[in-house]
């Protein structure tokens, strides 16, 4: 560990200053990030931020400071900084739960890491996915190479001390087709914990450019579908988006102990219908991302939040925990060494159910079935959205006619009931392109579930 | 003050490697935030750096950043973007970097009085706000309160003789409130100090909507139909549409439904432009992200696409010069400064008269919004019926069209209003927009 003695000195004097609680975070992170625009390379780019933050418990108040200046010097003027933002709150009675640490954790099997392969490569992998996609007709086509990676070491009050890698890896593909003044606009976008041997396969760049030049064949022929209450059947990547905006964001603690959740005080109480299992957990052996730790240096365990329908669990920080007399779940993360950990998920997933995929369509009187996932978002009074730019009417079990561009909506006490049907299809996804937004701050993040079915969603359609 | 001697080091050393053009980019910024969870404060004071070389290695163009504007960091940066441009592929368009220009306005938007606050002001702010709401004594949970600022200077130096340097500061105060199940958000945004004036505006307007959404009713119903938008609920979906759709670099790549349109009627009565030298605004500077002059350049004039937002590169594409909107994150791209719909002549009360439902608040999924074709499904987070005259709250809407397609529909009204998106625009009226709830 590089910073060992560095930290020790730090830590030292912040609770000479009287803090009862310190932390300091170094953290070294690459974003690397190649795009090929119709053939030219219109992105070759290497960002990296190498820092620390500085945490600080006065008095009862919290005071975050970052600095790009390692020197002894330099760290001391972050924590005086953090100090004097901490006591500037005057008193309160914040606290930071105990907890042990994650400790030195490597992330084990990856053969090819990002930092050791040349641009060539990485730029020869976004040209591929490119070629391919003109190929196959695509008319304006971008593709992209992205890698994030990092080493972090976080050292707490009470001898607290972390080291750990992080590692995402992933590929992009858009491709625009226009016939007849009609357009239709596809994308793909896959990613990885692991080296350039990850990717391959359905992460190859061949396969990637292949599966947006069919969903924009398939856009270009879709229309806007009927608006008003239906049953809705996500797809894998849809699902995910579900999981993460209907349910994951109000899980998160901050949200929770301050009574702005409409979740709080609900533990133990049934939620949703029994086919609901939803977890959010620091890696899956099915995919995602892979963190062995959070930005607070604690290991991430598997949270069940939902368990057949009953709620289970809250996802937290040192500081929630502390809030809610609760364990922390390693869920304080932050999006670089600039910004102090806040709540946030990891890879968030419903689990398996016991129909499949064509056994919920067959089964489906009318009805949308969607994928490609745009986003989404939710708000306190548990309204949540998410978009689909892609999909099926379903009507008497079959799929009748492609639809495009729709937001979902509903209100998570709701909606989560209206789960009927849950297919075995699980996949987990994540990418080094997008992510999830929270308090101005960016997270890499794996989503993921199986195809399944609510049986009644607000959608935003046009007829 | 940012240390130029290393900036020309960075440029020098990329010449002695053997770059034809090389471009140095360093930002300081000086944060200082008071945020919470729920009413507990937390306070963030940093500082971070921003430094960004460009190299251009025949025609080849590459970028590396770093956080830190030591000598070796960059220096390093310099060689990691030597390095790549070599392998990139040979961009024939490639223009070459801007030369040195003056700019055209004088305003600087830099306040001292931001620059010499005390974080003890912050705090201040955010607990008026909160005993703001307590006094009204209406049962409002405060879900979160922040206030905010920040002193930032920049400079960008290149080898074509590109000096250009400024600084700017600017604040912020946003409070969310919670009853029931009803929500409400609200905020202020500036360059200059905000005080008691702008925080009883969010306050009571955070509260409003908290208010009248705590007693709202479902709509029940889904019907097409003409739909006023507040400014700062519609801002976000002007900003996905007319930003992206007027990017030159995505009318170049054919990415937007505005390419080939020049001098075409596309935009029904509306007239956009952007503007980066407005007094005061947020988007407002002397110079883009290359070093270039910010100035005026009108998009749409009653609805005829008349020009399109340019770095230089995008600009040497279509054969004009850069309009000075230049952007930088990990590539130099192209971005509004102050992007503005001009103002009509209806009041706000005539736009209503015409109006089926009011979207206040602001609109969730909007960064979903597909700028290509200019579809929009969104929800709206506080809408009301128009019913007699009367307004009656609404639980969440969704909102569905084709923006296009509702253009020849917009009446915009007659009060600008600025927005944190750096977006201005007066309350618009668009007729045919798809509501369900």
């Amino acid at each position: 560990m590089m910073y060992e003695d560095l930290a020790a000195r730090l830590l030292e004097r912040a609770a000479a200053l009287g803090a009862s609680f310190a932390e300091v975070r170094f953290e070294d992170a690459t974003s690397e990030n190649i795009a090929v625009t119709n053939g030219r390379v219109s992105s070759l780019a290497t960002t990296r931020r190498r820092g620390a933050g500085i945490r600080v418990l006065y008095n009862g108040s919290i005071g975050f400071s970052a600095t790009s200046d390692l020197s002894p010097r330099g760290l001391e003027a972050a924590l005086e900084e953090a100090y004097h933002a901490a006591r500037a709150l005057g008193g309160g009675d914040k606290r930071i739960a105990e907890t042990s640490p994650a400790g030195r954790l490597r992330l084990e099997g990856v053969k090819r890491h990002p930092s050791t392969v040349g641009w060539e490569e990485k730029l020869g992998a976004a040209m591929a996915a490119y070629r391919r996609a003109v190929e196959l007709g695509g008319q304006v086509v971008t593709t992209r190479y992205g890698a994030y990676y990092a080493v972090e070491e976080v050292y707490a009050t009470g001898g607290f001390s972390s080291a750990f890698e992080k590692l995402v890896i992933g590929l992009s593909a858009s491709v625009v087709l226009r016939e007849n003044g009609k357009t239709g606009n596809g994308y793909e976008s896959v990613g990885a914990t692991g080296g350039f041997e990850a990717l391959r396969g359905d992460f190859s760049p061949e396969a990637v450019a292949e599966k947006a030049y069919e969903r924009a064949k398939l856009h270009l022929e879709a229309s806007p579908p009927p608006a008003g209450e239906m049953a809705v059947i996500t797809r894998p990547d849809l699902t995910g988006v579900f999981a993460h905006e209907s349910f994951g964001h109000l899980t998160e603690a901050d949200h929770v102990y301050t009574g702005a959740s409409p979740l709080q005080g609900r533990l133990g109480e049934e939620i949703a219908s029994e086919h609901v299992t939803i977890v959010d957990a620091g890696w899956d052996e099915r995919g995602g991302i892979r963190l062995l730790a959070d930005d607070e240096g604690v290991a991430t365990r598997r949270t069940v939040l939902v368990e057949r329908g009953v709620l289970k669990s809250y996802l937290h920080s040192r500081e929630t925990a502390a809030e809610m007399g609760m364990e922390p779940t390693g869920n304080g993360r932050a999006q670089d060494y600039s910004h102090d950990p806040i709540v946030r998920m990891r890879n968030t997933f419903f689990e398996a159910g016991d129909w499949s995929e064509e056994e919920i369509v067959e089964e489906t009187r009318r009805g949308l079935i969607l994928d490609m996932p745009a986003g989404g978002q939710v708000q306190l009074d548990g309204t949540f959205t998410f978009n689909a730019m892609l999909g099926y009417l379903v009507e008497n079990g079959e799929r009748v006619k492609p639809v495009r561009d729709v937001v979902l909506a509903g209100n998570i006490l709701e909606m989560l009931r209206y789960v009927d049907a849950v297919a075995g299809n699980v996949e987990i996804r994540t990418s080094p392109f997008g992510g999830c937004g929270k308090g101005g701050q960016h997270a890499y993040v794996g989503l993921g579930g199986p195809t399944l079915r609510a049986s009644k969603l607000l959608v935003g359609g046009r007829q | 003050m940012i240390d130029r001697s290393v900036l020309d080091k960075a440029l020098k050393r990329a010449l002695e490697l053997g770059a034809d053009e090389a471009e140095v980019y360093a930002s300081v910024t000086r944060r200082r935030e008071v945020k919470s969870e729920g009413r507990k404060l937390k306070a963030v004071s940093l500082s971070t750096v921003d430094a960004s070389v460009r190299v251009v290695v025949d025609k080849r163009v590459a970028v590396a950043r770093a956080t830190s504007l030591d000598e070796k960091v960059l220096l390093k940066a310099v060689e990691d973007a030597y390095h790549a441009a070599r392998v990139s592929e040979k961009d024939e368009h490639w223009p070459g970097l801007p030369g040195p220009a003056k700019p055209l306005h004088g305003w600087v938007g830099y306040d001292e009085g931001i620059a010499s606050l005390e974080p003890g002001y912050l705090v201040e702010l955010a607990k008026q706000m909160i005993g703001e709401v307590d006094s009204m004594g209406r049962g409002l949970l405060v879900a979160s309160v922040e206030a905010g600022a920040y002193t930032s200077e920049n400079v960008v130096l290149n080898t074509r003789g590109v000096d250009a340097a400024e600084r700017g500061t600017g604040m912020s105060v946003m409070l969310e409130l919670k009853k029931g199940d009803g929500t409400g958000f609200s905020f202020d945004v500036s360059r200059s100090l905000l005080g008691d004036v702008q925080l009883y505006r969010v306050v009571d307007e955070a509260a409003r909507l908290t208010l009248d959404a705590a007693g709202a009713e479902k709509l029940g119903e889904t019907f097409k139909g003409p739909v006023l938008f507040d400014p700062v609920t519609v801002a976000p979906l002007l900003n996905m549409i007319l930003s992206q759709a007027f990017n030159g670099e995505l009318v170049v790549e054919k990415y937007s439904p505005l390419t080939g349109k020049l001098g075409e009627h596309v935009l029904g009565s509306l007239t956009v432009y952007d503007d980066g030298t407005i007094p005061g605004a947020l988007g407002t500077s002397l110079y883009d992200a290359e070093g270039v002059p910010r100035r005026r350049t009108t998009l749409a004039e009653r609805g005829v696409v008349k020009g399109f937002l340019h770095n230089t590169y995008t600009a040497a594409r279509m054969g004009t010069t850069s309009t000075g909107n230049a952007s930088r994150g990990s590539r130099i791209g192209v971005s509004h400064s102050n992007l503005v719909v001009e103002p009509g002549s209806e009041s706000w009360e005539s736009l209503l008269g015409g109006a089926r439902l009011v979207a206040r608040g602001f609109l969730l999924s909007v960064h979903t919004v597909n700028y290509v074709t200019g579809n929009f499904s969104v929800v709206a987070s506080n809408p009301y019926l128009v019913d007699g005259g009367e307004e009656k709250p609404l639980k969440p809407v969704t909102l569905a069209g084709n923006f296009y397609e509702l253009s020849a529909g917009i009446v915009p009204g007659r009060r600008l209003r600025h927005t944190y998106m750096a977006v201005a625009t007066p309350p618009l009226l668009v007729d045919g927009v798809t509501v369900s709830g």
